[in-house]
Parts: structure tokens; sequence; C-alpha cells
């Protein structure tokens, strides 16, 4: 366009030079004032040449004065904020500066405001990033879940969870009462556990929590009273000067491993004498750990240092009221009432004395379990 | 002190080990405890603790015996893979560390 000034006497020239020009000068040439430079109508062609330049010129600034600034400001703060958004903005500043000034004029071209467009474009940035954002917060999350529905699905498959909660449903009186009771065992009379009464009045499958009924096994009492028993086992050992860290490890291994073989035991004789049972793991687990407060109560005797014999009159003793209370508390485990049972489990009378021995022995082998523990 | 989990898991490697390795015919059979022939050779073990009008699980559900013979089977017949595997770990870890 600068080529302009000479128009009029290039005016003839070859129409390829003329076809991207406008072709104004053809008019131009009769009337030069029709220019909004009219007033300075008396001038030579070549001024008015340069003056119709100027105007170019002016249209020129006119065009890129909207480019001006831009190139000048060209990372605008927020632009270039946004451009350090971008993950793969790791160019310099000065590459940044290049863009902009690359891109700011297209812009001016095509007519939009310069401030809209960066706008327009960080909100596209912005909505590229929160649609990255959002989309990795629902994979995190949707991971999460599966891997919440995972644990949930395997934990409550191989640890009863609902049994183990209903183990745990203890209240102050009833630990009290267990306690006299696991001390104190002659004197209780009814020993069955109570039935859990559904909302129609027909018996339910399954009892009474530990709460309402104190001949249920619950699981806080022997989980409370192991941890007593390694503890106070570290006393002992603490008192007889020969305590060491270890002591607590190979205490709780050893009573780990005694209710172990003893529910075992239990379960190698149940399926022995193919004695049905349901659900009642926790159950015997439970009942396996009752023996640790007579254990406690044997070794709480023994720190009194009152002889030999008082120790071990003591740990007799406790071995009978345990033994006597898993007697009666097995009892209904492995020899159903006929009226409280299923009808269609018919134990016959060899069955029914095979299983008494059965529960004798499960007794009588609480004096080598408590002898186990108690020698620490 | 050495009684723990680890001593009580290696007595349960070996009593599996040792029900594993009974041999079908030489020994199960002669004492009856045979898969094949459940209740043909009654012995002086089994007449203490089994009634023989109850015997194979005719009445009121399977005798001790027969519990026992399905238990030594299904040992035999489900952990042989498993008891080797577990018997190699064992014995390497004895090896290297014990």
């Amino acid at each position: 366009m600068l080529h302009r000034p000479p128009a009029p006497q290039v005016s003839r020239s070859p129409p390829p030079l003329h076809h991207p020009i406008p072709t104004h000068p053809h008019y131009a040439i009769p009337d030069p004032p029709a220019t909004p430079l009219d007033a300075h109508s008396p001038h030579p062609k070549g001024q008015q040449g340069q003056q119709q330049g100027q105007q170019a010129g002016g249209y020129m600034r006119y065009t890129s004065s909207p480019m001006q600034p831009q190139a000048g400001f060209s990372p605008p703060p927020s632009y270039g904020g946004q451009q350090g958004y971008q993950p793969l903005g790791d160019m310099g500043g000065i590459g940044n500066m290049g863009m902009a000034g690359m891109s700011a004029p297209h812009m001016g071209n095509m007519g939009i405001p310069p401030t809209q467009q960066q706008s327009v474009q960080g909100m596209q940035m912005w909505g590229v990033n929160d649609a990255t954002a959002a989309m990795g917060m629902q994979f995190g999350q949707s991971a999460m879940r599966a891997g919440q529905d995972y644990l949930d699905k395997n934990f409550s498959i191989h640890v009863p969870l609902p049994l183990i909660r209903h183990q745990f449903n203890v209240s102050n009186s009833y630990v009290l009462h267990k306690l006299r009771l696991l001390v104190f065992p002659w004197r209780h009379r009814p020993w069955a556990r109570k039935p859990k009464q559904s909302d129609t009045g027909a018996q339910a499958d399954g009892w009474q929590p530990p709460r309402e009924d104190v001949n249920s096994p619950d699981l806080y009492i022997p989980t409370m009273a192991l941890v007593t028993y390694i503890l106070l086992s570290a006393l002992q050992t603490g008192l007889q000067s020969r305590f060491h860290p270890e002591v607590l490890g190979v205490v709780a291994s050893k009573a780990l491993a005694v209710l172990l073989i003893e529910f075992l035991s239990i379960k190698l004789g149940c399926y022995l004498l193919n004695i049905q049972e349901h659900g009642q793991v926790m159950d015997l687990v439970a009942y396996g750990g009752y023996k640790f407060v007579g254990v406690i109560f044997t070794m709480l005797v023994g720190l009194l240092q009152l002889g030999r014999s008082v120790y071990w009159l003591t740990f007799l003793y406790a071995f009978c009221a345990t033994a006597f209370f898993l007697l009666r508390s097995l009892r209904q485990v492995v020899l159903p009432d006929a009226s409280a049972a299923p009808s269609n489990v018919t134990v016959t009378s060899a069955q029914r004395g095979r299983r008494i021995q059965f529960l004798f022995m499960i007794a009588v082998s609480q004096l080598l379990y408590m002898w186990i523990l108690a020698w620490v | 002190m050495a009684f723990s989990l680890g001593t009580l898991i290696y007595v349960s490697l070996l009593l599996v080990n040792a029900i594993a390795i009974l041999n079908e015919e030489r020994f199960l059979a002669r004492i009856g405890l045979s898969t094949q022939s459940p209740a043909a050779y009654p012995t002086g073990f089994d007449q203490a603790y089994n009634d023989p009008s109850s015997g194979g699980g005719s009445g009121s559900g399977p005798s001790v015996r027969t519990q026992l013979v399905n238990l030594i089977g299904a040992v035999r017949t489900l952990l042989r893979l498993p008891l080797i595997a577990v018997n190699v770990v064992v014995i390497a870890y004895e090896l290297v560390l014990g």
C-alpha cells in the first residue's frame, strides 16, 4: 500500500499489480478533492499523492493502532497467567510475547476486542482445566468407591462384622454380672440363652444381644481379659526382674495360640460328632476367651505372695469355675435342647452320650490351657 | 517359652503332612478308614466310639468314622498341592533363617 503515492502515474500499469490494491486511484485522478483532506486541495499531484500516502499511512495506522498496544503489552498479566496454567507452558517469556504478538493482530483483524477474546480464551482454558479436574476427581472417587466396596465385600466375607457388632453389644450391668458369673458360677440357674423375639412373636433364628441376656456370649470380656492378661504377665515378669519387651509379644503369641488350639479342637470335635452349628464361630471364640478371667484371677492372687498352696488352690478353683461355666454354656452348642432345636436334628442316645463325653473333655482340657497360660 | 503361634503353625503343618502321606491301600484300608470300604473292618478303636446301629450314616447322620474318613480323604485330595508349596517355603525359611 505504500506504493500508492505514485499510483496516478502507474494507473495504466498491468492489472496484476492493481488487483490486490483498492481501485480508488481511478476515481481519485479526476477529482483529488474527493478525499477527506479536500481543504488542502490546491496541492500538486505529488503532494496529493503524499497526502494520500499520509492518509493511507493514517489508515494503516488506524488498522495497526489497536495492534500497536497489543504488541506492546502483549503479555497482559491475566493472559500470561493463563499461559502459565497450561501444562506445556514451559516456554520462556519471550516465546510468550511472540505468541501474543502473533495472535493479537489476528484478533484485531477479526474485529473482536482483544480483552473479550482473551477472556473467552481464558474461560476456555479454565473450562478445560475444570473438566480435567472434574474427571480426575470423578475417577478418584470411583476408584475409592470401588476399593471401599472391595474391602467391604471381602472384609464382610472373611470377618462377619454383624456378628462381631452383636458380640460387642454389652452394657455395664451385663459385664459386672458376667464377671460375677465367671468367678462364681455355681448358683446361677437358667443357663439357656434367650432367643430373639421377632415382631410377629415367632421365634426368629438368632439370639438376643449380650445387653439383654446375661447368658449370651460376648467378645468384650474376652478381648479385655486378653489384653489384661498380657499386661499382667508383663507386670509379673517385671516384678521378678526379668522383664524384656519381648515378653509382651511372647505372651500374646502364647495366648493366641492357646485360643486357636482350643477353637480348632472344638471345631474338630464338632465336625467329627456331626454337630450342626451355624454362625457360631464367634461364640466359640468368646467361650474360649472367658478362661482369661480365671487366669487373671489366679495371677492376681499369685501377685499377693500368699504362698504356693493358696496360689494352687486359687488356680484349681478358677479352673473349676471356668470348666463349670463352659460345661453349662457349651451345653446348648453341643446338646441343643429338643424344644429349642429345629426338629430336623434328632440326637440319639448314643450320640448324646458321645457329645456329653466331648463336652466333658472340653471342660477338663481347660486345666491344660489355663496351666499353660498361668505359667508365665 | 517355646509355645507360641509359630510353634503352633509348625505343629499343624506337620500334622497335616502326616495325614496327607497316609497310604490308601497299605495303611488306611487295614485299619478300616479307607474311602472305598468305610465300614469294612471295624476295629477296637471304632468299637469304642462307634455305635454299630448307626454305622455308615444310615440313621442319624454320619458317624465319627465316616466323618474321619471324609476328613482324611479331603485332606489328602485337597491339600496335596498347597502342602508342597508350604513345605518348600518352610524348608527354605528354615535353611536360610533357622
